[in-house]
């Protein structure tokens, strides 16, 4: 499957998000406000402590990818919150929601993901 | 005979040595047990308990990147629980919390937690995830989820080691007792903790605004089961005192709320899949799937 790389739209959803979503360290200045969107494949799904990481590759437009890491909350709480390491598979298409790293690398912090089946992740407004 | 009598001087000399242990064991301050209660005399804490109110003590303090606000306000993640507990520093300590609240707006406070250290006491009350308060006679260990953190209170008679021999460390060296009548079911534990290490090393805080006390900081704790709108919750009140950078005793308490029946505490390896590190400047840096660091 082609796959796209879309920076859809500067997202309204809440932005005053910061110290308290990532427990483990700060991320003050390092965030960016407004959700980003990517649309891409799963590479990998790292349900690990301290933060999960989503691997999502992207295409670019220009023949290439590009690897976005996508930090999600620690395992723990996604467990308790119904999530587990099968919440996303490696390969599958996924649109996702993010706060994009301030420094303008292919990194941010994860609101959401749309599935291709309609599935909601997270937090998908 | 030969064998006899070498076989009896064995078992003399095993005799002798078994007296010393023993003996040492009693003579040894923080060994010896005794005056522990009895298991059915204990407080049914068993489940695990989820805090309210907030990850800081001092919560007048919070910000959200940078700005202050209202604990209440969305994505402080704290609520009005726990209203501001703004430790009585004397002046030296007041401009050592006041830089650390500047390096925090500006993202450069260095959270001993960022590199996957133990909370410490009494941080474990700021734990995120769940708690477990087991209770045993002879101890109670509470067992906190975030950091996989364990802090044991004795309550068999040990004591506190002299001035001397206390090695200063994350969660101190914590004694205490029970008072109340079993029959109610609503004992206290009380207890003291000493040893802690505090800011002395610079790894071991109160909670991520930066609050700090010295090694000489010192606990007295109360802990009991109570009842608040239909909801069953652990109090714990503290007295923390710190002759090096507190002017009077400091009073503040945390709320465990018990969880739904079957919650389940998770592993927490914090050093499984570190991305995060914190640079000489005390920023917390990302790293990028190759290990790269994010410069912002």
């Amino acid at each position: 499957m082609k796959k796209h790389f879309f920076i859809l739209s500067v997202s309204v959803l809440i932005g005053i998000i910061g110290q308290s979503a990532m427990a483990h360290h700060s991320t003050v200045g390092q965030i960016e406000e407004f959700s980003v969107e990517i649309e891409g494949v799963v590479k990998e799904f790292q349900f690990k402590n301290p933060h999960s990481w989503i691997q999502v590759m992207v295409a670019d437009g220009n023949g290439g990818e590009t690897e976005w890491s996508v930090e999600w909350l620690i395992p723990n709480i996604l467990m308790r919150q119904g999530y587990n390491p099968s919440t996303f598979q490696i390969g599958e298409v996924v649109r996702v929601k993010l706060r994009q790293h301030v420094s303008g690398s292919p990194m941010g912090e994860f609101d959401g993901a749309l599935k291709a089946d309609g599935a909601v992740v997270g937090r998908w407004e | 005979m030969h064998n006899i009598k070498r076989t009896k001087r064995r078992a003399c000399h095993l005799f002798s040595c078994l007296l010393l242990i023993l003996t040492a064991n009693i003579t040894t301050p923080g060994i010896y047990a005794a005056d522990q209660p009895a298991f059915e005399a204990l407080p049914d804490w068993s489940g695990t308990w989820s805090r309210r109110g907030g990850t800081v003590f001092d919560s007048g303090t919070w910000t959200v990147n940078g700005v202050p606000t209202h604990p209440s306000q969305p994505g402080a993640g704290v609520s009005a629980l726990g209203a501001r507990a703004h430790p009585p520093y004397n002046a030296e300590w007041e401009a050592i919390y006041q830089e650390h609240l500047d390096l925090r707006d500006a993202g450069l406070f260095p959270d001993p937690l960022t590199r996957c250290i133990s909370h410490g006491f009494p941080r474990i009350f700021n734990a995120l995830a769940p708690v477990e308060f087991v209770v045993r006679p002879e101890q109670t260990w509470i067992l906190a989820e975030h950091t996989r953190a364990t802090m044991r209170i004795y309550t068999d008679g040990t004591e506190h080691p002299p001035p001397e021999a206390r090695w200063h460390n994350f969660y101190g060296h914590s004694v205490g007792h029970w008072e109340g009548e079993p029959s109610a079911g609503n004992q206290t534990l009380v207890f003291s903790t000493v040893s802690l290490k505090s800011w002395r090393d610079g790894d071991s805080v109160l909670d991520r605004s930066g609050l700090v006390l010295s090694d000489q900081a010192q606990a007295s704790t109360r802990i009991r089961r109570t009842e608040e709108n239909g909801e069953e919750l652990l109090l714990v009140e503290m007295t923390l005192e710190d002759p090096v950078s507190l002017t009077a005793p400091w009073v503040v308490e945390k709320r465990f709320y018990k969880d739904a029946p079957g919650t389940i505490i998770f592993d927490y390896e914090c050093n499984e899949y570190n991305r995060a590190i914190v640079d000489e400047e005390g920023r917390s840096l990302i790293l990028d799937e190759e290990g790269r660091v994010l410069e912002y």
